[in-house]
């Protein structure tokens, strides 16, 4: 795909903006990639890991455990996306390594996808990658016309060395996706706010603090980094599975989608990633009718 | 319009021969010298004791109108070459903006592009400031990597890597150094370790002068430009032949490709147009509303061009 073009001289306002959500899916995969094998995976991680006096984890290595991102994408690219629907946008989102680490899947994702479309990356941001890119997605189609952006979070469960201190690993391989188009039906992004630095004891109250603008009958999901959150008061709450850190917000997102019972009411998610304290939220309104 | 506002390199202090750098890597002598004298290859910037946090902070401390603005500062993205960088959960990238004091802005790594990433850094941060309502936000974008493993060290037959950093502070609007047009072409069919896959090697090197040119030409195409419009060419700084057999080919001056940086500081992944548009500012290579044209690629494949008015 060849994206062209400088920025238009005017950005369209967020409530212009033609994108809504329209389906989402999210998965578990079983088992272990073949990949995972590939003696590569041990060179590479041993080179990763020797600069910070990390040691790897013979277990992983010698089990062959963990999967691919590739795979992992790719089932979620065949649930959301047809021919004859061709995506502008993918983009791929992560927190913990693949098992071929040194791979651009994007790239080879844009090539499974109708559309062949723009394709990259983003991670180091942890649960808040999700949330940039959404603002990513919004931003293409405000500003580069994009008519569908494919959103996809995945994780895979084992690492192949020993982290140096406790850190939030998914308890299975699986993705979760987003996809959004300008044809028409779906729910509209109605706004995006975050918070940065936000301590353990201020959790709460910074929650409480994001979702006063949220419509009342608003169904609100909180992520996986909000486990144990006191819900803001009165308001109506689902919690994603703890044990999917980078891909269970938006897997909630998906089962609400799903559910014909939260049709014809806003949703929101919040997460929170307590490597960094930041804590973001989004919503989205009641779905629009498919014309 | 995108506008670049500053742009900053931070070059690691060890400027290493390359033929101790190919003898640890296993190249023969005809290996050494054919990187030498054919690809025009001569010293490696390295930093054996600092890590990617020192890289990336250094590269930012180096950017001086960032000192005092760093409340505008939005959007931090890390263009980087390679997927994984650092053993999870270890971040540099988030370890470099403690330091800098850059916490409250949103940050992330854009990988996938692996060495044109910072011209897709620019393009995404470009978007991002847009669409964001402050008009007076600034998007900070790093670009800097460490040659921890083989694949990041070298390139079979084309380029040795190196450890220099850049950094860059990105508007929406501006009045100079604004961005014309964007052009990227995704080839997946380049998936693979090229060191293991000497076909896989074959039909790259045959398909990338190809590939590179008819990409910087849809950039040129869309923003309205010919070759004969354009003052300077920055390139990615793999080796100085290939761009003097493009430049042959799309009969382009060989002495308006900026190229100062392959033989001093070797391809230092995507921080190589950031580093080579500093050394043409530097050098007032470039005047006010000269149209230039930056161009890399990236394993995996990606080729990618950018127009824009110093």
């Amino acid at each position: 795909m060849l994206v062209r073009g400088p920025l238009p001289a005017t950005t369209l306002p967020r409530t212009a903006s033609p994108l809504r959500l329209t389906a989402a899916h999210a998965h578990d995969l079983p088992g272990h990639s073949p990949l995972a094998a590939d003696p590569d995976l041990r060179a590479f991680t041993a080179d990763l890991a020797r600069p910070y006096g990390v040691e790897l984890d013979e277990e992983a290595l010698a089990g062959a455990r963990g999967h691919s991102y590739d795979t992992l994408a790719e089932r979620a690219i065949r649930a959301l996306t047809d021919p004859a629907r061709p995506v502008d946008l993918l983009v791929l989102v992560y927190a913990t390594p693949d098992v071929r680490p040194g791979q651009a899947v994007a790239l080879r994702l844009a090539e499974s996808c109708p559309g062949e479309p723009l394709s990259f990356a983003i991670c180091d941001e942890g649960a808040g990658a999700a949330f940039s890119a959404l603002l990513i997605a919004d931003a293409y189609a405000r500003t580069a016309g994009a008519r569908r952006a494919l959103l996809i979070a995945v994780e895979q469960a084992d690492l192949h060395h020993r982290p140096h201190r406790p850190a939030r690993l998914p308890d299975r391989h699986s993705a979760a996706a987003l996809l959004w188009e300008a044809d028409g039906g779906g729910r509209a992004l109605r706004g995006t706010a975050s918070r940065s630095d936000v301590s353990d004891s201020q959790v709460d109250y910074v929650l409480r603090e994001l979702c006063t603008e949220l419509p009342e009958d608003a169904l609100l999901l909180l992520g996986p980094g909000l486990t144990g959150a006191r819900p803001p008061g009165g308001r109506e709450t689902r919690t994603a599975r703890p044990g999917n850190p980078y891909t269970g917000s938006w897997a909630a997102l998906a089962a609400a989608l799903a559910d014909p019972g939260c049709a014809d009411r806003p949703l929101a998610l919040a997460d929170r990633e307590p490597e960094t304290g930041r804590i973001d939220l989004a919503h989205w309104a009641a779905a629009e009718p498919t014309p | 319009m995108t506008a670049l506002e500053a742009v900053a390199v931070h070059l690691p202090p060890l400027a290493e021969p390359i033929e101790p750098v190919g003898e640890r890597l296993g190249l023969t002598d005809r290996q050494i010298k054919l990187f030498r004298r054919f690809h025009g290859l001569d010293r490696i910037r390295t930093d054996p004791d600092g890590d990617l946090t020192d890289l990336l902070t250094a590269a930012a401390q180096a950017l001086a109108p960032l000192r005092g603005n760093e409340h505008r500062v939005k959007y931090v993205l890390h263009a980087r070459s390679l997927p994984i960088a650092a053993p999870y959960p270890h971040n540099p990238l988030h370890d470099a903006l403690g330091r800098l004091g850059l916490t409250r802005a949103r940050a992330f790594t854009v990988t996938h592009h692996a060495c044109a990433g910072s011209l897709l850094a620019l393009d995404v941060a470009g978007r991002l400031l847009a669409a964001d309502p402050d008009p007076e936000a600034t998007a900070l974008i790093l670009a800097g990597e460490k040659t921890f493993t083989r694949d990041a060290r070298i390139v079979p037959e084309t380029a040795l890597f190196g450890e220099g950093a850049a950094a860059c502070l990105v508007r929406a609007g501006g009045e100079h150094d604004r961005v014309l047009s964007y052009a990227v072409d995704q080839r997946g069919e380049f998936d693979g370790r090229l060191a293991d896959d000497p076909e896989l090697m074959q039909r790259y090197q045959r398909s990338y002068p190809e590939l590179m040119v008819a990409v910087m030409e849809a950039a040129l195409e869309e923003a309205g430009e010919s070759w004969d419009s354009i003052r300077l060419l920055l390139p990615h700084n793999v080796n100085q032949i290939s761009w003097q057999r493009i430049c042959r080919q799309i009969g382009y001056p060989p002495d308006r490709v900026v190229l100062d940086n392959v033989p001093a500081v070797g391809h230092s992944f995507a921080a190589d147009i950031l580093l080579n548009h500093h050394t043409a500012t530097t050098r007032g290579l470039l005047r006010r509303g000269d149209r230039y044209l930056a161009a890399a690629s990236g394993i995996g494949a990606t080729f990618a061009a950018m127009v824009l008015q110093h």
